[in-house]
């Protein structure tokens, strides 16, 4: 069963199709890093998770029950268990916190506690803030607020009610890098110690992976692909670009001496061999099957480069 | 929908907004409160009536067309004072009391006000202090006058407002097929608010024009007073509710504080009834639709005292009476307000 599971998601403004047949799984205990450029339509499919903007087509599945609560709940302690109870269980952070700012932070989580029926309201407010390192302002007023404060109280809220789920979009905009920091370690914290799923979108690679479990990429409404951390690193870490004169001979060579690393072939007949690879063991390899080296490099990709890549292929093929 | 409107409740109690809104309640009532007692005073009233002498007499010497303006001032700033003079005095103002022409000519003849003594001026003012029930009173001064409406409508749109300048209706929540439980709860809160800005109004003015040695020549039954505060509700309410599906549609405060100050307040009713009167010399039908706008329920028929409200409405079917007829213009407004937020608003994503 899947945290969050999203099935032919669609959403159309005046006839632009904004974000088209969108299907993503989340783990529980992932924290799935959402990669997309600018108005590639992040926000718009967490605000579709969490209830904020209504879906064209297409379904939110949370905790394997419809995000409405609607359908028959399965069995199992984790199951929804009636009417809006999927969402009860999603907190969000998205664009920029909410809040109320003539009123103190405290208040804030308290006009939120109440709305949401929260038993024993002030302990879980000051909780909240407790958790978010914001205890001894919660009687300022969220006025006075700098950015990365206003950041921390808007997961507060976010944390009211103890969600399953987080929705983080962009938590680290504005954010100084202590401050970055001090928020990225607080949502693995919050990940490890309290079991939280986390969704975070952020244009901060590096944050990302410093944190990420998963990754999703979504270009121009679509989803291009899914997959984890271990992945990424094996393809942007070191890898070989061999090029030999029977491509399709060196490969089933390759793969059968190193079964462990993973092998990808390119448009250009070259070989790309990324995963813990011994670059002189690959070479002996090819020598003692007497196989015509063309080319024999090691490469070094960049995250960045690795995502502009998928992003931008993912567009030109949408 | 009432965990929503006790958070909404909370964020009322511990803003600013509400506090301000009873403030200045109380400030322009305390202010009307003490200049009914100052003029009502038996030495202003005593001045007055000899400034008042001083100047028509000289203009009836010298009856100048030019002066004409002046005199009509004085003539309007007289006549309440010369009614009530009259009545204490007795001086004869012929039979056209009701003509102003004719008390303009009765003030020429207040030649002489050491004429008076000082107990008619504490009897006159002692009559301008006796107001003929609380009712009555509230009606007349807060009600009718759209000061009220235009209140409750203000704070309405900028709470409602703030949910989404704030974006703080994102913290809330929100039920995927609809938000019938955020908009209900909304149209709720509009009805405790105007019910909030009545109590205290009422109160406040009951409470001020006492301590300003006001009295009260009857008091309202229970089944009058009643009557007269939950019809003053409903349509207070009814404007909220307007107000508030304005703000939801344009997602903008200023739309909302701008329909406060001319729809609430009963300017655009004022001025549409008075086109339908117009207008109704040629087709009846729209004079007859005059009576059921909302500003006439608010603005005319709640200032009457109120036990006019039992009495046939004027050119009504079925010769209902008057308190029905509001009833039901109030309940449609609120009606239309719940079916068009509750249908087509709560499609809208926040």
């Amino acid at each position: 069963m899947y945290a969050i599971e999203t099935r032919g998601l669609t959403k159309v403004y005046g006839g632009r199709r904004v974000v088209d047949d969108f299907a993503m799984t989340v783990q529980p205990g992932d924290i799935y890093g959402f990669v997309g450029r600018n108005g590639a339509g992040k926000s718009t499919v967490m605000k579709m998770i969490c209830g904020d903007v209504a879906p064209t087509a297409g379904e939110v599945v949370l905790f394997g029950c419809e995000a409405d609560g609607t359908a028959p709940a399965p069995t199992g302690a984790s199951a929804p268990r009636g009417k809006g109870e999927g969402a009860r269980r999603i907190g969000a952070l998205i664009e920029e916190p909410g809040l109320l700012p003539g009123l103190s932070a405290y208040r804030n989580l308290m006009a939120k506690a109440l709305a949401w029926g929260i038993v024993d309201a002030p302990a879980r407010c000051e909780e909240a803030l407790r958790l978010v390192g914001l205890a001894g302002a919660g009687s300022r007023k969220v006025r006075g607020f700098s950015l990365g404060m206003k950041q921390r109280l808007g997961l507060a809220l976010a944390l009211l009610g103890n969600p399953d789920v987080l929705l983080l979009d962009e938590p680290f905009n504005g954010l100084d890098p202590e401050a970055t920091r001090a928020m990225r370690n607080l949502i693995v914290r919050l990940n490890q110690s309290l079991g939280i799923t986390v969704v975070v979108s952020s244009h901060v690679l590096d944050q990302l992976d410093r944190m990420v479990t998963r990754y999703g990429v979504i270009a121009e409404g679509r989803l291009v692909r899914q997959m984890s951390a271990a992945d990424v690193a094996a393809e942007c870490g070191s890898s070989l670009r061999v090029r030999t004169a029977d491509t399709a001979c060196a490969l089933a060579l390759l793969q059968e001496a190193f079964p462990a690393l993973t092998f990808r072939a390119e448009p250009d007949g070259s070989l790309a061999i990324s995963g813990d690879c011994d670059a002189a063991a690959v070479a002996q390899v090819l020598r003692d099957k007497d196989q015509v080296v063309l080319e024999f490099t090691q490469d070094h990709r960049d995250i960045e480069d690795y995502f502009v890549e998928l992003m931008e292929g993912g567009a030109s093929h949408v | 929908m009432f965990n929503l409107l006790k958070s909404d409740m909370y964020r009322l109690v511990h803003g600013k907004m509400l506090w301000v809104a009873t403030a200045v309640l109380a400030g322009c009532i305390v202010l009307c409160a003490v200049m009914m007692h100052w003029v009502s005073d038996p030495q202003f009233l005593c001045d007055a009536a000899q400034m008042s002498a001083t100047v028509t007499v000289g203009d009836a010497a010298e009856p100048d067309a030019a002066d004409e303006a002046a005199r009509e001032m004085a003539e309007a700033a007289a006549g309440e004072r010369e009614r009530a003079l009259d009545d204490a005095s007795g001086i004869s103002e012929g039979d056209g009391a009701s003509d102003s022409g004719a008390s303009f000519e009765a003030l020429l003849e207040f030649e002489d006000p050491s004429s008076l003594s000082a107990a008619d001026f504490e009897e006159t003012s002692r009559e301008m202090r006796t107001i003929e029930a609380p009712t009555f009173m509230f009606g007349d001064m807060l009600v009718s006058g759209g000061f009220l409406g235009a209140l409750v409508s203000v704070v309405v749109a900028l709470l409602l407002a703030s949910d989404f300048s704030t974006k703080f209706v994102r913290n809330l929540p929100m039920d995927r097929r609809g938000r019938v439980a955020y908009y209900g709860g909304r149209l709720l809160l509009v009805a405790v608010v105007a019910l909030y800005f009545l109590a205290v109004g009422c109160a406040l003015s009951l409470a001020a024009f006492t301590a300003a040695g006001f009295t009260f020549a009857a008091l309202d039954g229970a089944a009058e007073l009643l009557v007269f505060l939950g019809l003053s509700w409903l349509c207070l309410a009814a404007y909220g509710c307007l107000t508030a599906v304005l703000v939801w549609l344009t997602r903008s405060a200023q739309a909302g504080v701008a329909f406060a100050l001319v729809v609430a307040t009963g300017i655009a009713g004022t001025v549409v009834g008075s086109l339908l009167q117009n207008l109704g010399a040629a087709v009846p039908a729209l004079a007859a639709v005059q009576p059921w706008l909302l500003s006439t329920c608010m603005n005319h028929d709640l200032a009457l005292p109120a036990t006019s409200l039992l009495l046939p409405a004027e050119g009504a079917v079925w010769a209902i009476p008057v308190g029905v007829q509001v009833a039901l213009v109030g309940a449609f407004w609120i009606a239309a307000s719940a079916v068009l937020a509750l249908s087509v608003l709560r499609r809208r994503d926040v």
